[in-house]
């Protein structure tokens, strides 16, 4: 038999619940393993280019598992924090931000279109987890 | 917190979150390591120690009426519990403390690049 740690729900018995939907944790099921929270901004002046490309350098060896958010904005830090990639726009300009992951590195990219004027950021928010990916 | 920033400008470019830094993470960079530099602050304890005097209840089981057992409060227990005290292991601690607390707060700093010191953006 093996050795496993479960945590049933209250009324639920953790040694004989079977049903996941019954526990509150189970050493059956995978984990997220947090890692590091990282910060990072892409910073391009729209007078002389409509992408900007960042990296932030892992060096884990693998593909890991990420959720990453970012917040567009002009001038001082503003805005909420959209799951990424994204994608907005408005009348005749629209602005995306995305990202792709190696063994070693995540790259950020941001892009606008249609606009010609000011400094753009593009605040990048990564959440980064140890699971490996296995891609 | 681990933060980066333009070698050329001082600017804050990228940071990494957290009080302790483990060796794997002392490995990661943001940014391109010919244009970005970094700052590492670790904490360390600070040799005090707080005391909190936490109070716990006791249960006990109990069968009612209909066979049931059920558990209720009977009273409560005090206990002490010791905290060692952290604090970021650099000149500029307070500062730290504060961004530890609010970490967005650091895009209003740039790094003085001679100094290697935070310094508030006009």
């Amino acid at each position: 038999m093996s050795q496993k740690i479960v945590v049933s729900k209250p009324s639920f018995n953790a040694l004989t619940e079977t049903d996941p939907r019954n526990l509150i944790f189970s050493s059956d099921y995978g984990t997220l393993k947090n890692f590091a929270k990282i910060n990072q901004i892409v910073s391009f002046d729209a007078n002389n280019d409509i992408t900007g490309r960042g990296t932030y350098t892992h060096n884990l060896g693998y593909y890991p598992y990420v959720e990453i958010f970012t917040r567009i904005y002009i001038g001082s830090p503003s805005g909420n924090y959209e799951y990424c990639p994204f994608f907005g726009s408005g009348a005749t300009v629209e602005y995306n931000a995305n990202y792709s992951i190696t063994t070693t590195q995540i790259v950020l990219f941001g892009e606008i279109n249609g606009v010609s004027s000011s400094v753009w950021n593009f605040d990048f928010l990564i959440f980064l987890f140890k699971n490996n990916l296995n891609l | 917190m681990i933060l980066f920033y333009s070698k050329q400008s001082g600017e804050i470019v990228g940071t990494i979150d957290g009080r302790i830094h483990p060796e794997d993470q002392l490995k990661m960079w943001v940014g391109n390591k010919e244009e970005t530099d970094r700052i590492v602050v670790q904490w360390k304890p600070t040799g005090k120690e707080t005391i909190t005097v936490i109070e716990e209840p006791i249960f006990e089981e109990y069968v009612d009426k209909e066979g049931f057992t059920e558990t209720r409060q009977v009273g409560t227990k005090k206990r002490k519990e010791r905290f060692v005290d952290f604090e970021p292991d650099h000149l500029q601690r307070y500062v730290f403390m504060e961004l530890d607390k609010i970490p967005s707060k650091v895009y209003e700093y740039k790094v003085d690049t001679k100094t290697k010191l935070l310094v508030k953006k006009k």
